[in-house]
């Protein structure tokens, strides 16, 4: 991924949050089949999550009609790998960064009232989370908990 | 769900080497007559013998085969063993290394293949009666970088030491060229210390030095290479040019590692082993793994070599496994995708948003959904976790991983055994 690929992926993500529900299900082609009710994310329940693997490697949470939080995985390893560093110099200084739940040397660079939140490992995104706007203390109390320790 | 022969008969076995090779008795007397004419007369030695040697070295039972031999008594003269004194030349140390270094002389040294090239630091001295099989012969008096080791039977006073056996440590010699022959990998602890160092760069500066190689043990080097030969279609000259370059190139086994990247980050205690870019670490840690003992207050030694060469296999997964290419995607991401546990690969579907940090809490959830749970605690996790206890038990354990989780076994069995076997990757 290029660092212009970089900017214009990031610009998506962000414009993302802004869809509505039946937005989403247009854009991404989810079927009903595709959505899984009465779910949760981290420290939010009551979610539907809508994921549709072949249109978009990430999920959509919403409580009702309103988004909740956007979350895409990677390995850090083969075709879906994305380079961390280049979005993380685009964001500038995080407001905090933190242990990630995503390997034991990993961390959460998060910047919350961008909305955005990166877990990172060995320069490569590992967990990208996009979401409202919200003050860092928010963002603990729905989207974060200390990884617990990794022993191999 | 496949039965455990027909895994296994995919597999080169020490029994079936023992069958082309003339059964147990001859191969048995083959190799010790080898030796011992080795020992007589170098020049003597065959391409066969050699082929002899490798195979008792590389197919048949190394744990039995390379049995260290009792200590001999110091200061025997018809004793093989090496004697330090302060008037042997000195050693040039490794700031890394803390096990005790050797220097001196040996007797009817041998070694298999081509030119020497250990890990650790350099020893110097002389070699009589040495001969090399399949590569360059060794002048009388050599300078080598000697590999390292650290046993029960090496012991040291002030200004000397002595090397017990001899025979141990030309075992681990071979072993060490085997895994760099057969593998590519270089057991090097230097690469080690600076891959834990690169990768906790905030860590105290006191803390990345005080970093310390712990020298290999025979039986660590027997199950390092029992665990490599799980992987082995995919190192060394056998990995398929469509993986890429060979991800882990150097094995490295130090007394602690660092346990968070932080200013705050200690030495710690706790991690067994831990996978770097192109390296893998193993920790003292991982000599007390109990995941295979029936009474875990009380693991026999057994149970707990189990547990480091587990630990091997569970590196070597997130090393080796996890990457390679399968349905559009990785290895991991399907495994996530096939396993109900997980919604990818670091958010488990069992969710309990009051308390989601829960490992317990997790699989409770998932249990009363009638789903299948990792089989281990540390592999709820995250999906890297699952994979890699899953690839230890199924080396270690089959049984139970088929019996405890069989989606695991057979995700394993249908989609990273083939690759094992040498199958194409499509």
């Amino acid at each position: 991924m290029t660092p212009q690929d970089t900017s214009m992926q990031l610009h998506d993500w962000l414009s993302w949050r802004d869809l509505s529900r039946a937005e989403v299900e247009d854009k991404f082609n989810i079927a009903a089949d595709m959505v899984q009710t009465d779910t949760s994310y981290v420290r939010v329940g009551g979610l539907d999550m809508l994921r549709n693997r072949a249109a978009d490697k990430g999920r959509f949470y919403f409580r009702q009609d309103q988004f909740v939080v956007y979350v895409l995985e990677s390995v850090g390893k083969g075709p879906n790998t994305i380079p961390s560093d280049e979005i993380l110099a685009s964001l500038g200084e995080a407001v905090a960064v933190l242990p990630a739940r995503v390997g034991k040397r990993s961390k959460v660079h998060i910047y919350p009232e961008q909305g955005i939140a990166i877990s990172e490992l060995d320069h490569t995104v590992r967990l990208l989370e996009i979401f409202p706007p919200m003050s860092l203390a928010a963002y603990k109390d729905n989207f974060y908990y200390e990884p617990e320790p990794y022993i191999r | 769900m496949p039965s455990r022969s027909s895994r296994r008969a995919s597999k080169t076995t020490p029994n079936a080497a023992f069958q082309r090779s003339g059964g147990a008795n001859s191969r048995r007397t083959s190799y010790k007559y080898v030796i011992q004419r080795a020992q007589a007369n170098p020049d003597s030695l065959s391409a066969e013998d050699v082929l002899t040697l490798q195979r008792a070295i590389g197919n048949l039972s190394t744990q039995r085969l390379l049995q260290p031999k009792p200590m001999p008594r110091t200061g025997d003269p018809s004793s093989p063993s090496i004697q330090r004194t302060p008037t042997t030349p000195s050693i040039q140390r490794d700031p890394w290394e803390q096990g005790n270094r050797t220097t001196g002389t040996g007797r009817g040294g041998f070694q298999i293949g081509g030119n020497r090239r250990w890990q650790g630091g350099t020893a110097t001295g002389g070699t009589r009666g040495g001969f090399t099989i399949g590569g360059s012969r060794q002048p009388a008096t050599t300078t080598t970088t000697a590999p390292t080791w650290q046993t029960g039977t090496t012991t040291a006073t002030r200004g000397r030491v002595t090397l017990g056996s001899n025979t141990e440590e030309r075992q681990k010699e071979i072993l060490i060229r085997k895994i760099r022959d057969d593998y590519g990998i270089d057991l090097n602890q230097n690469a080690g210390v600076q891959a834990v160092r690169d990768a906790y760069p905030n860590a105290p500066e006191a803390v990345r030095n005080g970093l310390r190689a712990r020298a290999w043990t025979l039986q660590e080097l027997q199950d390092v290479d029992r665990a490599l030969s799980h992987y082995s279609a995919l190192l060394g000259a056998n990995r398929p040019g469509v993986l890429g370059a060979q991800p882990i190139t150097t094995f490295s086994r130090l007394e602690q590692g660092i346990d968070e990247d932080t200013p705050s980050g200690i030495l710690d205690n706790t991690t067994a082993g831990e996978t770097f870019t192109n390296n893998i670490t193993m920790f003292d840690e991982g000599r007390d793994i109990r995941d295979f003992a029936a009474d875990k207050s009380a693991p026999t030694a057994d149970e707990l070599r189990q547990g480091f060469r587990g630990t091997i296999e569970h590196e070597l997964s997130h090393g080796l496994i996890e990457s390679i290419p399968v349905n559009g995607q990785t290895m991991l991401e399907e495994f996530a995708d096939q396993m109900t546990f997980w919604d990818d690969v670091s958010t488990c579907h069992y969710n309990d948003p009051l308390r989601p940090n829960s490992k317990q809490r997790r699989r409770e959830l998932a249990i009363a959904d009638g789903a299948e749970v990792p089989i281990t605690m540390y592999g709820t996790t995250d999906a890297y976790e699952d994979l890699a206890e899953s690839m230890m038990f199924y080396f270690e354990d089959p049984t139970r991983l088929a019996a405890e989780c069989p989606e695991r076994f057979a995700f394993i069995r249908d989609n990273v055994q083939p690759i094992l076997d040498g199958n194409p990757i499509v």
